[in-house]
């Protein structure tokens, strides 16, 4: 998030778009309800759900999934014809703007009709009220980034927020939620093939060569593969060996044929885990972890804030912490780590990644610091870009919409969507092992319109086959008119009936986040 | 105690057994009900009476706290708590079980529901306990010593507030005001429908009497009850929020309304709910009547009034606009075309004229006030000149001058013939007129209408006047100073000093009666004016009681409603009980404008926000912005919930009224 | 800015601050039983009634804006005697269980009983009973004769969590917190956080124990991105609750959703690995830490023997700590050599 959680309350305005925040980030989209109903903040929702949001939203549009691009050049389109934008703040602090400002010329509100079958007069409405309020901030998460073109989609939202001079103000921002507790931290501690701690590139000598200092050996400076370039790898026999530490691909990656497929083709294979996960049981080796109960640490959350994680018991049988078994691993491996206490690996993070280097334990007893924080005496930075941007002046893109990378046919002719429920968490293995959360919701189903269902034949409570050109599942339908005709949804909890067997495994080209969102399917009754 | 007469009421204490009564005390209400059955006996937020000696104050006292038990919100501990165990303390003692510290129990809590209750239901019940104890010590004590039984009367109960009586609709304010406060804004739109079917148009232009009873204002000014009514209105609007209303069939009679201004529409709000098969016959193009074409759109927009008016016809309710009753329905259509009732509510259309001569030889620059604003809402042309005289001191009046300066009109003047101080019209318009640069003339009245050789109006003789003695309204009586008079140059003269009601429709032979200003002549409550084989005629609003407000049209047709609905099952029209329950309690007054409240005056009613002067004269756009939602939610945390409870004990063979809001 | 005289003690507050705010100010404590910070006050407990100079009546600190110049008196026989009837008045109800009650120790009525020294005999009323449905969430399990309608936990469902899926039903003495027809509850728990008495108890688990016996360990959710703050409670080497007692802890102020507040229970899941495990004749059997760790040394190490660092890859965590993500990253670049190192940020 380029803001902080609590600049939720400072709004006056939201866009929430391909976010479901009641139900994947409750205690935020409490604050955006509050703001909203309380204090009388202006909404727009753009999903292809009646989510609860939506409810309360002053305009609701209901895109079919892959359109969020042409209803967002819709709203900027309107937003300069009606003079709604902030020239002040773009002639100051942006550039790129008159080629970016010619782009959106072709994006009529009618136009973007034509396109995504969203109402004009809504569009304009939507515009009016995000640029008619000061500060709006922007919320999204998963439905905008998991898509082909999911990067441009971002692109379009920082456009959006620039355009209207919402960047580097309290209450503004473009805010992605992040779905899992640490995934920025994962992210900023090099968790990724291309950067080491702070973003650091692979490829950037200076910066390497401290690490090559500090770590004694060389790194590496061609970035690696991404998760899903490593399943086509290992099928092609170029990835032999996989050491997998807290994750569950085979619940959470798209086309879960092809993902069972390299899994098998592996050599050796490694998962260090708190359950016996779909993964783990394919291992050659399961190395039991403590849960988060059971560690001394810090993870960072959403906002960047990097908060205390405290040890309240003892490891379970003979569980070890996972930078524990790593160190045990890498000792045996002739490189030696004997680090007592995670402590002692933070001050080493803090001492190799800047945005990191004023940041100790002492410092986040209480409360967490969001980064950058540079030095000791720094409090941290609730808010990014407000002096200046990050890169010096903000730079409008022009973004053309391509439309996703499946489409409905008649042989698939529904475009399944997927998501979460808010009792559950991401592939279940935790949530699922709740006994009263699971006896309460014990079981997923597939979401469709009533004139959908009519069509088939089908009531809430009947099994359906679901069927996607990569493979099938089996649920049961509940029909409501949360989807929009055509759009069905279902959620990736349930191993029951595991969706990422059907969802496409095509990938944004830069993010290389695969298309979860939109997956052409064939529904008939089982 | 067979003849004895007892009052707290109005502060002073009368006590035949103390020989400080003979017969007469201050309880302003008759002794009887209207069917006959004589009354025994009140208690209240001021005390207690009690007129006959088969009245039984203990028991009155025990049935009142069953009362405030029943109606108590549950939230504050000395109200929740207490109210129940002085009624099981009060039963006891009734029931001859009485223990003796019961006594002291009712005559402490009964101080603290006084001094320690949160809202003033708990606060003013608690007077009545304190003068039993104070006056029937004695009593008690006996009831208590002997563990005798005191004999069991029959109550009727009526919950009240000083705002909600003083509303002609009756809506219970406190209830949606906490809802707000509570941030539970379509609960609250829920709680308002049940008595007004236009909640966004009256939250615009009600001439609220509730505020001008509501006790906040002997603190630190109202509670802002109109605009926070239309807070909730909008809510639903701008959150695209669905209405919470029933879907009734229409299985039930055919009834005909005609007029869809606020009493008709109103009528067909509550005739549709029952389930009745309602047609509206409209003259107009569209719905609101008066509300629609005499107020103008920048106090209240044309498609709020439409959209409400939409959701009463989703209701199931025909409404046939352009369609005039005498010109494309006729009488017999109504009375012999298959309708069981017939609800006349064609209000008071007609603009009157000036009284001066000239008016009937003016050719241009004449209008009558209604007859502008009407078309000037229907979009037709208007003379529009340079200078403008609106002559009035009502809120037509000060539409008129709003509008002449929409419509072009450079120098508007209003010509009133009191001062300001007189003005029937509502002191926010006027100040929202002074704003937009309107001049006023006060002490002036038009003589005569000056016009030149081919009839257009050149000016207007004005006389001068000075105040002399009060007349029947209590305000003093205007006298014209001989000699003062003197021509104002102007275009244009609208008078806008009343209106007429237009009984063009009816045939001569129709069995409706009206009187010499064509009011509609109906038996008292019951809303009937005739019924012609076995047809009900009703009628309310305008056209029955001569001009009045739109809360006033919108109760006077649910009141027709509920008449409709008892004259089409039980073959009988009757005043229902509550409506008499809502005389008593008016008759008592509810609201003390001298009381002490005894709240710190440390908060401000929430202030209205205007769209600028410069801006909003350049056309119809509405004038006034509503409250955002912390302004609605401070504003409605200042009402000080002044339910009250009445108890009346008629005589116990007699037929009772029922209970009611 | 305002002056106020709060018991002789002069202070200067904000306009629109409360009588209650003021005195906190003065460093004044005025008892309150229905007023919390977080939630906007109703002053319907009738505890905080104070005595302002010129009013002929009591008024509450706690919703009663104070005035410029306002004289107060937060304390007097009178005004304790006020204090001890509201006391007198709730125990006609709340019955005296609290050697049975999850909240005893951690209780503000027990707490302002005991303060005032009030008994239960003072008031009654008739025997009476009392049909209240079942809470609205499953996790929670109601007392109704516990409760003191407050109101917190309306005021909390509504304002909080912007749900509002409970209301006081009924009236007067009959009141009961109940649901809200056609609101879903989302069980998130808020109710229960701010329940001043044991009306509202966690029946997730079914170890009982008393507020001082269980170990409260502060950290932060694990769960999704928002990094909420809570508290594991601990018994006997056991999660047996999760509880949130500092409102003023960002980033969720106390506020939990269902799975912080009542998702621990896989912690102590049967389920959960208690050993290494390695694949023997296409098997999963336990193994010793030694046995385990040294093969995976000895076949990575294999692997980039023969096929160059490369072709290992590793999938670090989004699950895992900061420090965890880190040590496996460099694990990857410095001991086997490679950038083949992702997690499931994507999905």
């Amino acid at each position: 998030m380029t803001n902080s959680i609590a600049c939720v309350d400072k709004a006056q305005a939201f866009l929430v778009i391909g976010s479901n925040t009641t139900e994947n980030h409750p205690i935020i989209g409490d604050r955006v309800k509050r703001a909203v109903t309380q204090r009388g903040a202006g909404l727009v929702v753009i999903d292809p759900r009646r989510i609860e949001l939506a409810e309360y939203a002053n305009v609701f549009l209901q895109v079919k999934p892959g359109h969020n691009i042409p209803v967002i050049l819709g709203m900027m389109h309107v937003i300069l014809k009606e003079g709604l934008h902030a020239p002040d703040y773009i002639a100051e602090r942006c550039e790129g703007f008159e080629e970016f400002a010619a782009s959106l010329e072709a994006h009529s509100p009618e136009k973007v009709q034509q396109i995504t079958g969203v109402d004009a007069d809504l569009i304009r409405k939507a515009a009016r009220v995000y640029a008619g309020a000061k500060p709006a901030s922007i919320l999204y998460a998963m439905g905008v980034t998991q898509h082909t073109q999911g990067t441009d989609a971002v692109k379009c939202l920082a456009n959006l927020a620039m355009l209207t001079g919402n960047v580097g103000v309290e209450g503004g921002g473009v805010n992605p939620l992040r779905g899992q507790n640490n995934v920025q931290g994962a992210c900023d501690m090099g968790g990724l093939p291309n950067v080491v701690t702070g973003y650091q590139k692979v490829g950037d000598d200076e910066a390497m060569a401290k690490f090559d200092e500090a770590w004694g050996r060389k790194v590496p400076r061609e970035p690696g593969l991404t998760v899903t370039e490593m399943g086509h790898a290992a099928l092609e026999g170029k990835i032999r060996a996989l050491y997998v530490m807290g994750e569950n691909p085979m619940i959470t990656d798209p086309d879960l044929h092809h993902i069972e497929k390299a899994l098998e083709t592996l050599n050796f294979l490694v998962v260090q885990d708190i359950f016996l996960t779909e993964t783990a049981a394919k291992a050659d080796v399961v190395l039991p972890a403590c849960s988060f109960a059971e560690k001394d640490g810090t993870f960072t959350n959403t906002e960047r804030k990097v908060q205390r994680v405290r040890a309240a018991l003892a490891p379970r049988g003979e569980c070890k912490p996972d930078w524990q078994i790593v160190q045990e691993l890498s000792t045996k491996m002739g490189y030696p780590m004997s680090y007592a206490h995670p402590r002692e690996i933070f001050e080493e993070i803090a001492s190799l990644t800047p945005s990191y280097a004023g940041i100790d334990y002492d410092r986040i007893e209480r409360e967490g610091i969001p980064w950058p924080c540079p030095d000791r005496d720094h409090p941290g930075t609730p808010v990014l870009h407000v002096e200046r941007f990050a890169r010096g002046k903000g730079l409008f893109q022009v973004v053309e919409y391509k439309g996703p990378a499946e489409e409905a046919d008649d042989e698939y002719p529904l475009i399944l969507t997927t998501g979460r429920e808010h009792p559950h968490y991401h592939s279940g293995s935790m949530t699922r092992r709740c006994g009263r959360i699971n006896d309460c919701f014990p079981e997923g189903f597939l979401e469709m319109h009533p004139a959908d269902a009519e069509r088939l034949g089908l009531h809430t409570g009947d099994g359906v086959r679901v069927a996607s050109r990569r493979g099938e599942i089996t649920t049961k339908v509940k029909v409501v008119d949360r989807p929009a005709p055509g759009t069905v949804f279902l959620s990736f909890h349930y191993s029951e009936s595991p969706v990422n067997v059907l969802t496409n495994p095509a990938t944004c080209p830069v993010a290389k986040i695969p298309e979860y969102k939109v997956t052409a399917v064939r529904v008939e009754k089982a | 105690m067979a003849d004895r007469i007892f009052s707290s009421w109005g502060g002073q204490v009368l006590d035949s057994r103390q020989g400080t009564a003979k017969g007469a005390d201050d309880v302003p209400i008759p002794r009887s009900l209207p069917s006959g059955t004589p009354l025994l006996g009140l208690m209240g937020w001021d005390g207690l009476a009690v007129w006959d000696g088969r009245a039984n104050p203990i028991d009155m006292a025990r049935a009142y706290a069953e009362g405030l038990v029943r109606y108590s919100c549950g939230q504050c501990v000395p109200c929740r708590v207490g109210s129940k165990v002085i009624f099981d303390a009060l039963s006891r003692v009734c029931e001859g079980r009485g223990e003796p510290g019961d006594v002291a129990t009712v005559e402490r809590l009964a101080e603290r529901l006084r001094n320690q209750a949160m809202c003033d239901l708990g606060r003013s019940c608690g007077k009545a306990f304190s003068d039993l104890v104070t006056h029937f010590r004695a009593e008690l004590d006996e009831a208590i010593g002997k563990k005798a039984k005191v004999p069991r009367g029959e109550y009727r109960l009526k919950v009240t507030a000083p705002c909600k009586s003083a509303c002609p609709a009756h809506l219970d304010i406190p209830t949606y005001v906490e809802l707000i406060k509570k941030g539970r804004f379509e609960d609250s739109l829920e709680v308002i429908r049940q008595d007004n079917c236009l909640p966004g148009t009256v939250g615009r232009v009600c001439v609220r009497p509730c505020e001008f009873n509501c006790r906040r204002q002997n603190v630190d000014g109202p509670v802002q009850i109109k605009y926070l009514k239309r807070f909730v209105a909008d809510y639903e609007l701008d959150r695209n929020r669905p209405p919470r209303l029933p879907k009734p069939t229409p299985d039930k009679e055919k009834v005909a309304i005609v007029g869809a201004g606020p009493a008709g529409l109103s009528c067909a709000y509550y005739l549709a709910q029952l389930g009745y098969d309602v047609t509206v016959f409209e003259a107009l193009p569209e719905p609101g009547g008066m509300a629609a074409v005499g107020i103008p759109d920048y106090r209240l927009p044309r498609w709020i009034l439409r959209r409400e008016a939409d959701l009463i016809a989703d209701l199931g309710v025909t409404v046939r606009y352009n369609t005039e009753v005498g010109r494309d329905v006729t009488w017999d259509d109504l009375v012999k075309g298959g309708f069981k009732a017939v609800f006349l509510a064609v209000g008071a259309r007609l603009g009157t004229g000036l009284r001066a001569p000239g008016e009937e030889d003016a050719k241009e620059g004449f209008m009558r006030g209604a007859d502008f604003l009407r078309d000037v809402a229907l979009g037709k042309p208007v003379f529009v000149g340079k200078r403008l005289v609106v002559v009035g001191g009502g809120n037509v009046a000060i539409d008129c001058v709003r509008t002449g300066l929409r419509v072009g009109y450079e120098k508007v003047t209003l010509v009133y013939r009191r001062t300001e101080a007189e003005m029937p019209a509502d002191k926010v318009e006027i100040a929202d007129a002074k704003a937009e640069g309107i001049e006023f003339l006060f002490l002036h009245n038009p003589t005569r209408l000056v016009l030149d050789e081919s009839g257009k109006v050149k000016g207007v003789e004005l006389i001068k006047m000075e105040l002399g003695e009060p007349d029947e309204s209590g305000r003093r009586r205007p006298v014209p100073i001989e000699g003062s008079e003197f021509v104002l140059e102007t275009d244009a003269v609208i008078p806008a000093i009343g209106q007429a009601i237009d009984l063009g429709f009816l045939p001569e032979d129709a069995p409706v009666k009206a009187d010499r200003r064509n009011q509609i002549q109906v038996e008292g409550l019951n809303k009937l004016a005739a019924v012609v084989d076995g047809v009900g005629v009703f009628s309310a609003g305008d056209c029955v009681t001569g001009p009045l407000t739109l809360i006033a049209g919108l109760a006077g047709g649910k009141e027709a409603a509920f008449q409709i609905d008892r004259f089409l099952r039980e073959e009988r029209t009757e005043p229902l009980e509550e409506w008499v329950m809502n005389e008593y309690v008016a008759q008592l007054k509810p609201y003390d404008p001298a009381e002490d409240v005894g709240v710190p005056a440390t908060t401000e009613p929430a202030h209205i926000h205007h769209v600028p002067v410069e801006e909003r004269i350049q056309d119809f756009r509405e004038a006034e912005i509503g409250f955002t939602h912390e302004e609605a939610i401070a504003d409605a945390s200042r009402c000080l919930r002044c339910y009250r409870l009445l108890l009346v004990a008629p005589e116990p063979e007699g037929r009772g009224l029922e209970t009611g809001n | 800015m305002i002056n106020v005289t709060i018991d002789g003690v002069r202070v200067e507050v904000p306009k629109g601050a409360t009588i209650l705010e003021a005195a906190q100010e003065a460093g004044i404590r005025i008892p309150t039983l229905c007023y919390l910070k977080k939630l906007s006050p109703i002053g319907s407990c009738r505890m905080c009634v104070v005595e302002v100079e010129g009013c002929t009546k009591p008024v509450t600190a706690c919703d009663t804006p104070a005035g410029d110049g306002m004289v107060v008196t937060t304390d007097s026989e009178e005004l304790r005697e006020m204090r001890r009837d509201v006391l007198r008045l709730l125990l006609v109800r709340h019955p005296l269980d609290c050697p049975v009650c999850d909240k005893g120790g951690e209780c503000d009525l027990q707490d302002l009983v005991y303060e005032f020294g009030v008994t239960a005999e003072s008031y009654r009323t008739e025997p009476f009973e009392r049909d209240v449905p079942r809470y609205v969430s499953p996790f929670i399990r109601q007392w109704p004769d516990r409760c003191v309608l407050c109101g917190r936990c309306v005021r909390a469902c509504k304002e909080v969590k912007g749900v509002g899926c409970i209301q006081i039903v009924d009236n007067g003495f009959y009141s009961y917190i109940g649901p809200v027809p056609g609101v879903e509850c989302i069980s998130c728990g808020e109710c229960l956080s701010v329940c001043p008495v044991g009306a509202l108890t966690d029946s997730v688990h079914p170890t009982k124990a008393r507020i001082w016996q269980a170990e409260r360990v502060p950290t932060t959710c694990g769960y999704c991105g928002v990094g909420c703050q809570l508290e594991l409670n601990v018994l006997n080497g056991e999660v047996i609750r999760v509880t949130t007692t500092d409102f003023d802890r960002a980033p969720n102020f106390g506020s939990l959703c269902v799975k912080g507040r009542f998702g621990w229970e896989f912690v102590n899941h049967p389920d959960r690995l208690e050993k290494p495990l390695v694949r023997k004749d296409g098997e999963l059997k336990e193994a010793t830490w030694d046995e385990a760790l040294g093969l995976v040394a000895r076949k990575l190490q294999e692997i980039k023997d023969e096929h160059g660092a490369d072709a290992v890859g590793g999938l670090s965590s989004a699950r895992c700590t900061n420090e965890e993500n880190y040590l496996f990253q460099k694990f990857m670049r410095a001991v086997i050599g490679t950038n083949n190192v992702d997690h499931c940020a994507r999905l």
